[in-house]
């Protein structure tokens, strides 16, 4: 058994783990008001909230950021309190929660590739770089490589090398979304949903850049952690 | 200045031999086949040619 559930540490542990459970609440409530808005973590878009202050809905993204500002702070003290326990906790979410949003984003895109090419493409940014060619292979592989890398990164040990994937890709996704925005393109990220023949909308491309910017650095985090399972997380480590 | 940019490039080629290359490129080739097969798979209106791009769509006036 490790450290943080022996007797004498217990009290310390189950104060850590709830002040990490408020903080993934919290986190869940940022992402859901920045990338997912009328879900039931969704505040902003609650009538009894619009009836009272129609406008509500366009600060869903200062609600967003300030939830994950709260998480943060929530955490810090957690780590503290159990430093052993709190890291092995935060382990275990970053990873279930960045490789399971890196699963759910790749789903849409893989059942529709047509749709995900067109969405590329309204970036423009291959053709600005006289690489039109590739628009398409590039939105059938791409994919693949969310959907994969988000799951090694719960099932296998390889936490290293999928975070090191995975933040490159998220690179990737802030130069895109930065680029669209500096050209002013008005497009939809395209991260989570594929809409009809709809691809525009300049909003969605800014929160999904705050977004990316926020989960940019746990994923880094994992990038630089020992390879274990996430089982092997919870084992106690060789001297 | 000088030895703090040499040792970030120490760190940064130290970290990438660290990293299990075999398993990153190992899942990227298959990555890359599940591509293809899902091209294929894919109904003819879904799938899309294997070199090309896609029209770009003309931006709406009411854009926000």
């Amino acid at each position: 058994m490790i450290d943080c559930f022996e007797k004498q540490n217990l009290k310390k542990t189950i104060i850590s783990g709830v002040l990490l459970l408020i903080a993934t609440f919290f986190v869940a409530v940022g992402v859901a008001e920045i990338s997912f808005p009328e879900t039931f973590l969704t505040f902003t878009d609650h009538e009894w909230l619009l009836d009272k202050w129609p406008k509500a809905y366009r600060y869903n993204i200062h609600v967003g950021v300030g939830a994950v500002i709260v998480a943060c702070a929530l955490i810090f003290p957690a780590i503290k309190i159990q430093k052993d326990f709190a890291i092995r906790a935060l382990e275990t979410l970053c990873r279930v929660g960045i490789g399971g949003m890196f699963i759910f984003a790749s789903i849409f895109k893989i059942q529709d590739p047509h749709q995900f090419a067109t969405l590329v493409a309204q970036y423009q940014f291959f053709s600005a770089l006289h690489l039109d060619f590739v628009n398409n292979f590039f939105s059938l592989v791409y994919p693949q490589f969310e959907l994969w890398f988000g799951l090694a990164m719960i099932v296998s040990p390889f936490v290293k090398e999928s975070a090191f994937a995975i933040f490159w890709m998220f690179v990737s996704f802030i130069i895109a979304l930065a680029w669209a925005l500096w050209n002013d393109l008005g497009i939809t990220c395209g991260c989570f949903e594929l809409q009809d023949g709809a691809a525009h909308d300049k909003a969605e491309a800014w929160t999904s850049l705050i977004r990316d910017i926020i989960l940019i650095w746990p994923t880094l985090w994992l990038a630089f952690r020992k390879n274990k399972s996430l089982i092997g997380i919870w084992k106690k480590d060789k001297e | 200045m000088k030895e703090f940019i040499q040792k970030i490039k120490t760190d940064a080629l130290a970290y990438l031999k660290s990293l299990n290359w075999i398993v990153l490129l190992g899942i990227a080739a298959f990555c890359i086949v599940l591509a293809i097969i899902n091209n294929i798979r894919v109904e003819d209106s879904k799938s899309v040619d294997w070199i090309g791009s896609q029209e770009i769509l003309e931006k709406p006036a009411d854009i926000l």
